[in-house]
């Protein structure tokens, strides 16, 4: 009887599916079983009521289907597991050397990934983050070739985006103070704080949640102030600040601010940090800042907006050059552009910005790190555990027989990693829990193990478990169960010679990428000595730095200075504005006339300084004269920089005249000196007078502390209303350079955890290989062979491969390093030196690993070993 | 002697009594028949599979057929064992029954 050809297909799917559950061993009877009654229902009730009843006998199958796969798998997992324990402790130093190598792994990564986290979340805390952005300037007009952003912008820019733009449902504007720490003062509790000038709609759009305090009012009558939690906890302890009268203090300015707010503190990942917001209106009401509101040419202000969407930003943007042109500001050709603020942290790449940005590049470079040093991880026990392959030769013989079939096996072993990777993890966040404290000194950070709880971060470690177990499993386990049962019977004293080429190779891997990592950690620190013992043109030794923050200090700072120099310690006082590791301002405009009457529209840097700059930072002038008290204070006169000078290509520079702010005439040149860090060239500077904010002490070299304290007393006597606060020169210096200094000690502690753990891996194989030749060993030694020509015998094989590695590793390590370096101006060349060092370092260390197993093999009593023939 | 199950006994039975053509679906058409309630296939297998590890049966596959789509059948025979195992099973259920109608409730 022909089957009906309609109902052909879903039921050959339907015995295909209880062929796949159904167990009759494989003969098939039971399905022939349902053949034949499904036929004779066919011809009894019709194809349909065939299938349905076919169906029916599937669903029935499927729990007893089901209670037998959970049945056998829970008996061969309890056997996986068995034997898996039982393996471990068997071999037990292999089992350590594999378990922490990758737990040491596993907690790098770990720890990066948390850093990784914190970083990606900069600002995204705000509800509205993908919504706000800040508004940047570009800026082409003095030089053509100089393309430069800013995020600095006029005050009325923000009312008139809001008024103008139906896109912008918000905007704010925001500034900082004159000085970096203003005084806040509450009855005697004085302290320094950083803080913020900002308009209402900076509480509404940014959500920095307020604690007490009126949302709407919060921010709208000058002489305003909101402290965070931790500022109105100094102040006031527990009692209510709202309402009382806080004195503030900065250069030139003082208020008695009223508290109408108390807000959170600000959060780590947050691009603005203040410890305090004052009412933009106060600078509004205040005649002397009259000049920065409302004029296009004055632009100290950030703007932030809030789009009604994402969306709308590039339609903003499109807009922005009509809207300029609206306003009479076309032609200074300052394009706006939006910047979203989740992008600041990482991306932002403007110069002198207020907080860290450009961080991507260290995210990209901590991710390949903790990519580098789980894969060492990993390849250490992919080796370890092949080369103990033949081990295992007699259960995986048995098995086999027994009638396991290949996928079983492999699922076995597999298993076996993903266990023994889970047991690392549990070491790994042992090791993430108590090396956290030193892990965020190393980056600069704040993690706390609360960050692992995130959900997200979870799945990721979870996952990486996973890939780890499977990525370092699957090798083994396809060479394990590839094991043929008849090398059970065979002498397997002998082999493990299984996949000892690929082993080799991964070896070298691990010994490449941990000499790629000395080696640039060598070239860091190299530079980093180079920048710390260049000459700067200027001595940074031996200076205390005394920042002048408020109007009663900068009145009395001549006092000081004149009672200061009383004192033989004190080699010279200045009070200048600037100083040599911070030039305040960098794109100063300015015209110059060259000799054949060119005129030339240049950037200069720009700062002021006092008569005894030149003198208590020993720089030398080259031509013309310094500021002078003869002179008096010359409020037209400037000083040049060699540089400047070069550009101008002026014979004679002294009396030419130029037009930079107020100031017409050249007096002197002064002699290159480093103002910016070694990233850039030496700009063109411009120096002009005035005295004010930092008192300079040059002190004579010896006792550090009674000199500061003699400081401290004379300025204490003076200025009674600023707490004394202080910075050693050299300190700030070293700021300038402190990533690159994180980023040599990172390299160092990291190529140091890599070395280990290939230093495990190499422990274990070097053991294993011993292990195999000890007859080899004992019968050479009986012939005659000295020790040290064993030693050598064993440890030949080990020390080609890490010459090997150092020849992949050489160009991967200069091409890295030569990318780094071209960020320095000022740099060092990269010489063989640094490489050759790294490959002794490499050398040695592999081989004092391999020496503990060689030489107790070659020190071996050949009776011993040749005891068993 | 161990006792038989219900159904092992019924299989056993239907074995005998089917002879030469014993295997499942004519073991479970017959069991249907007489009981008059659905059997399923799981509950002839299993009896059939104990009952030959107890060595009451034995089994052997037969030649393909196109009617069950190309497959084998698996025939069962009455070992010696499972024939005195039903014989004293009859015994006993007839030693259990004598006179057993003739007492009152």
């Amino acid at each position: 009887m022909t089957p009906n050809p309609r109902y052909q297909k879903p039921l050959k799917f339907a015995e295909w599916v209880l062929r796949s559950i159904h167990s009759d061993h494989g003969e098939y009877t039971h399905l022939g079983d349902f053949s034949e009654v499904s036929n004779h229902i066919q011809t009894d009730r019709g194809p349909l009521a065939a299938l349905f009843w076919y169906w029916f006998q599937v669903v029935r199958s499927l729990p007893g289907f089901a209670t037998n796969r959970i049945y056998w798998s829970a008996t061969m997992f309890r056997n996986y597991l068995i034997i898996s324990f039982r393996n471990t402790l068997k071999n037990k130093w292999f089992s350590l050397l594999n378990i922490a190598g990758l737990a040491v792994g596993m907690a790098c990564f770990i720890l990066i990934l948390m850093f990784v986290q914190f970083e990606t979340s900069f600002d995204r805390f705000h509800e509205k983050s993908e919504r706000i952005y800040r508004v940047i300037s570009r800026n082409t007009a003095r030089e053509p070739d100089v393309t430069e952003f800013s995020d600095h912008t006029p005050e009325l820019l923000a009312e008139l985006l809001a008024a103008e733009f139906p896109e912008i449902e918000r905007a704010t504007r925001s500034r900082e103070s004159f000085t970096d720490k203003a005084i806040l003062q509450y009855q005697e509790k004085i302290f320094y704080q950083i803080g913020i000038f900002a308009d209402p709609e900076f509480l509404k759009i940014f959500s920095f949640p307020l604690l007490k305090g009126d949302l709407e009012r919060a921010l709208a009558a000058p002489r305003s102030i909101v402290l965070t939690e931790h500022v109105a906890q100094k102040l006031f302890g527990s009692d209510d600040p709202l309402g009382r009268i806080v004195s503030y203090r900065e250069k030139r300015r003082q208020y008695d601010m009223t508290v109408t707010g108390v807000m959170a503190d600000v959060p780590e990942n947050s691009h603005l940090r203040f410890d305090y917001i004052i009412s933009h209106a106060t600078t509004v009401a205040e005649e002397k800042d009259s000049y920065m509101i409302a004029n296009w040419n004055i632009w100290n202000f950030a703007t932030y907006v809030e789009l009604t969407s994402p969306e709308a930003r590039s339609r903003v943007e499109e807009k922005f050059p009509a809207f300029l042109a609206r306003q009479g500001q076309e032609g200074g050709s300052d394009a706006f552009f939006l910047q979203s603020i989740e992008d600041i942290h990482l991306r932002s790449q403007i110069r002198g910005e207020r907080a860290t940005n450009n961080q991507i590049r260290s995210v990209y470079l901590f991710m390949s790190i903790a990519l580098i040093i789980l894969l060492i991880a990993c390849i250490n026990y992919m080796n370890l555990v092949t080369a103990r392959s033949m081990t295992r030769a007699r259960e995986i013989g048995i098995r086999k027989v027994a009638g396991a079939s290949r996928r079983q096996l492999i699922k076995q072993f597999i298993g076996e990693t993903l266990l023994v990777t889970a047991f690392a993890l549990g070491i790994s966040l042992l090791l993430v829990r108590f090396g956290l404290p030193y892990f965020n000194l190393l980056v600069g950070a704040d993690l706390g193990m609360g960050a692992l709880s995130q959900t997200n971060l979870l799945f990721l470690i979870a996952g990486t478990v996973l890939f780890v177990g499977i990525a370092s499993g699957t090798y083994p386990a396809l060479v394990l169960s590839a094991l043929k049962p008849v090398n059970v019977l065979k002498d397997f004293s002998a082999s493990g010679k299984k996949g000892a080429g690929l082993r080799n190779v991964l070896v070298v891997f691990q010994f490449s990428a941990s000499i790629v990592l000395i080696a640039c950690t060598l070239v860091v620190f190299n530079q980093l000595n180079y920048i710390k013992n260049q000459k700067l043109g200027f001595d940074r030794e031996h200076v205390v730095v005394i920042p002048v923050r408020e109007q009663e200090t900068r009145d009395k700072a001549q006092a000081i200075r004149t009672e200061l120099l009383q004192h033989p310690e004190v080699l010279g006082v200045s009070i200048s504005g600037g100083l040599p590791t911070n030039i305040r301002s960098r794109y100063f405009g300015g015209k110059f006339v060259k000799d054949n009457g060119e005129v030339v529209e240049t950037y200069v840097c720009f700062d002021y300084v006092d008569y005894d700059f030149l003198d208590v930072f020993k720089i030398d002038l080259v031509a013309g004269r310094n500021f002078s008290r003869e002179f008096g204070e010359d409020d037209k006169a400037i000083l040049i920089n060699e540089t400047l000078w070069k550009k101008l290509g002026w014979a004679d520079p002294v009396g030419k005249e130029v037009d930079v702010m107020d100031y017409t005439r050249v007096i002197g040149v002064v002699k290159d000196f480093h103002f910016a860090s070694f990233h850039e060239e030496i700009q063109p500077m411009v120096l002009a007078f005035e005295s004010g904010s930092h008192i300079a002490v040059r002190i004579r070299p010896g006792d550090v502390q009674s000199r500061v304290a003699l400081i401290r007393g004379i300025f204490e006597n003076n200025s009674k209303g600023q707490p004394f606060d202080f910075f050693f020169l050299d300190d700030s210096f070293n700021e300038l350079y402190q990533k690159e200094q994180r980023t040599g000690e990172i390299f160092g502690y990291f190529s140091l955890l890599a070395i280990f753990i290939a230093c495990l891996g190499l422990l274990g194989l070097a053991s294993f290989s011993v292990e195999r030749r000890t007859k080899e060993i004992g019968i050479r030694k009986i012939l005659g062979a000295p020790v040290l020509k064993i030693v050598g015998l064993l440890t030949k094989d080990f020390v080609r491969m890490v010459v090997l590695a150092n020849v992949i590793a050489w160009p991967v390590a200069y091409f890295a390093m030569r990318q780094w370096l071209d960020n320095f101006a000022y740099r060092i060349d990269i010489t063989l030196g640094t490489f050759l060092l790294a490959a002794a370092a490499a050398l040695l260390i592999a081989f004092i690993t391999i020496s503990t197993q060689t030489l107790k093999a070659a020190m071996s009593n050949p009776v011993d070993t040749l005891r068993y023939e | 002697m161990k006792l038989l199950s219900r159904s092992e006994e019924m299989v056993l039975l239907a074995v005998w009594r089917l002879q030469d053509e014993a295997y499942c679906v004519p073991i479970r058409s017959e069991l249907m028949q007489i009981t008059r309630k659905n059997w399923s296939f799981g509950s002839i297998y299993d009896p059939l599979e104990r009952l030959e590890r107890k060595k009451l049966l034995e089994s052997f596959l037969t030649e393909p057929t196109k009617e069950r789509g190309g497959r084998s059948k698996r025939i069962y025979r009455l070992t010696k064992h499972g024939k005195n195992a039903l014989m004293e099973l009859k015994k006993i259920q007839e030693t259990l029954w004598q006179g057993a109608l003739d007492l009152k409730a």
